[in-house]
């Protein structure tokens, strides 16, 4: 056992119900030799982590307790609303309709712990435009961090086809995958739901991420990031930027993929409070910008220009972007739309003062499921559900009565980086520290 | 790793904690800049750490602290509570609330743990390992056990230049006995006013959620 792990060995024999042991009962408990583990309890309590009570007793100590402190995001040192309240208006409405009460349940997984090396499967549902490419470079940037523990990584492509993925997860069960990460090729699909299930009760564990098949009850996690969010915000921000009056049009992305359908149903519910907005019609790109751009350059043929461009993704959101731009669009008369992610979709926003909202579905998301993976085969408890944070960047001047930034478009952009760089891919390589002062 | 001296490894482990912790955001060469290490051993270090879930990554890859501190410091103030069950609440009341949000320990001071900052104007950032010298306490509501506090930071790096005012709600449940403190939620704010009884309502809401709900 190396050093850390000792270490944490040893701090998580501690209970409320029990704080403070007998060293050697310790020892015995961390699965610590005693040759070795009294000069670890001695360097533990010179550090504070551990403080001697009684003698041959000891409890966690100061610095133990000090570890709570725990920001959720890594926040820039100085935002700009400290301070100087005349940035920012005072008060939003709120960014959740509901707490989903199942981001409470933790699962124990003491009956999938085994010791390294591990194989573990990645069925990716597709790899057609950069996010899903994001996703699972972010996923095998995870892999080759753990190297020293993972033997394989075995990485499948459905191109959206539920049955190419049953066969696929068969494949990496014979292949010998001690668990499987599933974005699902299709949000229904019996004979994926009964494979998933069948990999359960087999024991070989899985782990959904983006995309889930079912009710997602086989999963020992499932890995995601608001859709609800993403749909009612990006809504609530383009009917109240239009003051409640336009004709809009929807490019969603793939039908039958539940990020989509949960993001078009929670845009819609709030579409159907503002009275005086119409939509002109609801459009799937299966988040391709060429979609996007063919569609709305057939609009722009034919005449109609809408008030508002709603997407559910900036994959799509580019496409209608290029497309007001090559019908001769000029800089600030392109209408309002949503859509993050993509640093071409910032890029555009900012040069062609085009008003934005875009919530950033994070393709980190790829690795915080290679790291659920892992915590599933330690056998550590794991949320049911895990929401990754999904930021709000509106364009400077843009933000409505109910939607505030957490960062402006204009700050956000990456002006260095290519078009087709995918934002909260959770991999910024040389990015300094010294940028955010 | 595995041939590093305990006393080393102790050090270490704690001196990339604080590190992280420090600074607002963080990677590898940030911790390896810091503490002066060579890269090859900060990498296979701040990996073990994410392995152990001593570290974690926030979605742009900045390194946080991970659940395992946060339990084992629970643990050491006398919590019986699940820390994976505090971050989705938090995150909720930050974005029903646009204040800033946070879990704490409540004694003579209040000890910040896992929080998020608002983004309304007027949001309250902490300094690491902050603790707040509570100078007022006031019931607020009895039914749910919510206290008003005002404090002025101890800190003498403290972003706060004037009094902040919390709002909380203890968890039930989370202290095996009263001599303990008190685990609690809440919102905090400075130099504006707030709607008191609609963040009262959110923190009740998220204090029944968790309720009953100790560690599994």
């Amino acid at each position: 056992m190396k050093s850390f792990a000792r270490i944490s060995a040893v701090l998580a024999c501690f209970d409320p119900d029990e704080p403070d042991m007998r060293i050697e009962d310790l020892l015995s408990r961390a699965g610590i030799p005693k040759s070795s583990g009294y000069k670890l309890v001695s360097d533990m309590t010179t550090e504070g982590l551990l403080k001697r009570e009684a003698r041959g007793f000891v409890t966690l100590g100061r610095s133990a307790a000090e570890l709570f402190y725990a920001p959720l995001k890594a926040n820039m040192p100085l935002r700009e609303s400290f301070g100087s309240p005349k940035l920012r208006q005072s008060e939003s409405t709120p960014r959740k309709s509901h707490f989903e009460s199942n981001l409470l349940e933790l699962v124990s997984t003491e009956r999938y712990r085994k010791s390294p090396p591990f194989i573990i499967g990645f069925a990716n549902a597709a790899t057609t435009h950069p996010w899903r490419l994001a996703m699972e470079s972010s996923l095998r940037a995870a892999a080759q961090r753990h190297a020293e523990i993972v033997a394989k990584l075995i990485v499948s492509d459905a191109q959206n086809d539920p049955v190419r993925q049953v066969r696929q997860l068969a494949e990496m069960q014979k292949a010998g995958a001690d668990i499987c990460i599933l974005s699902a090729a299709v949000e229904r699909h019996d004979a994926l739901e009964e494979k998933v299930m069948q990999l359960a009760q087999q024991d070989v564990p899985v782990v959904g991420v983006d995309r889930m098949c079912g009710d997602g009850r086989h999963l020992v996690s499932f890995v995601t990031a608001s859709d609800e969010t993403v749909g009612r915000v990006s809504a609530l921000w383009m009917a109240e930027h239009l003051r409640g009056q336009g004709r809009i049009v929807l490019l969603c992305g793939m039908e039958n993929a539940s990020p989509c359908s949960i993001r078009l149903r929670a845009a819609r519910q709030v579409f159907v409070t503002f009275p005086g907005i119409e939509i002109v019609d609801i459009h799937f790109t299966d988040w391709l910008a060429e979609r996007g751009y063919a569609l709305m350059r057939g609009y722009l043929s034919a005449g109609f220009v809408p008030d508002g461009v709603w997407c559910d993704s900036g994959l799509q959101g580019i496409g209608s972007l290029n497309a007001f731009r090559d019908h001769g669009f000029r800089r600030g008369t392109i209408p309002p739309h949503t859509g993050g992610e993509m640093n071409l979709m910032y890029k555009i926003a900012a040069t062609e003062k085009v008003p934005l909202c875009g919530l950033d579905y994070p393709p980190a998301m790829g690795a915080i499921s290679f790291q659920m993976a892992l915590d599933t085969l330690f056998g550590r408890q794991v949320p049911r559900v895990l929401e990754a944070n999904s930021e709000i960047i509106v364009t400077r001047g843009h933000e409505t009565k109910s939607v505030r930034a957490d960062i402006h478009a204009e700050k956000k952009v990456y002006w260095n980086r290519a078009d087709d760089h995918v934002h909260a891919s959770g991999r910024l390589r040389g990015w300094r520290a010294s940028r955010a002062d | 790793m595995a041939s590093m001296p305990y006393t080393d490894a102790v050090r270490r482990l704690l001196d990339i904690l604080v590190v992280v912790a420090k600074k607002p955001v963080c990677t590898a060469y940030d911790i390896a800049k810091d503490l002066g290490l060579p890269m090859s051993s900060t990498y296979q270090a701040v990996n073990e750490m994410e392995r152990l879930s001593w570290l974690a990554r926030d979605e742009e890859g900045f390194f946080l602290i991970g659940a395992v501190p946060q339990q084992v410091a629970l643990t050491a103030l006398g919590y019986d509570f699940a820390t994976q069950r505090l971050p989705p609440v938090i995150r909720y009341l930050r974005d029903q609330t646009g204040e800033t949000a946070f879990a704490a320990s409540l004694r003579a001071e209040l000890q910040i743990g896992t929080f998020l900052l608002g983004f309304n104007s007027g949001s309250v950032g902490f300094a690491p390992f902050q603790c707040f010298h509570v100078a007022e306490r006031v019931d607020f509501d009895q039914a749910c056990g919510a206290m008003g506090l005002r404090s002025f930071s101890k800190e003498r790096y403290d972003i706060a230049k004037t009094a902040v005012e919390f709002l909380v709600v203890p968890l039930r449940d989370s202290a095996p006995e009263p001599a303990h403190g008190k685990l609690v939620v809440g919102i905090c704010w400075q130099n504006k006013d707030v709607d008191r009884r609609t963040i009262l309502k959110r923190l009740v809401e998220v204090q029944e959620l968790l309720s009953g709900r100790s560690r599994a």
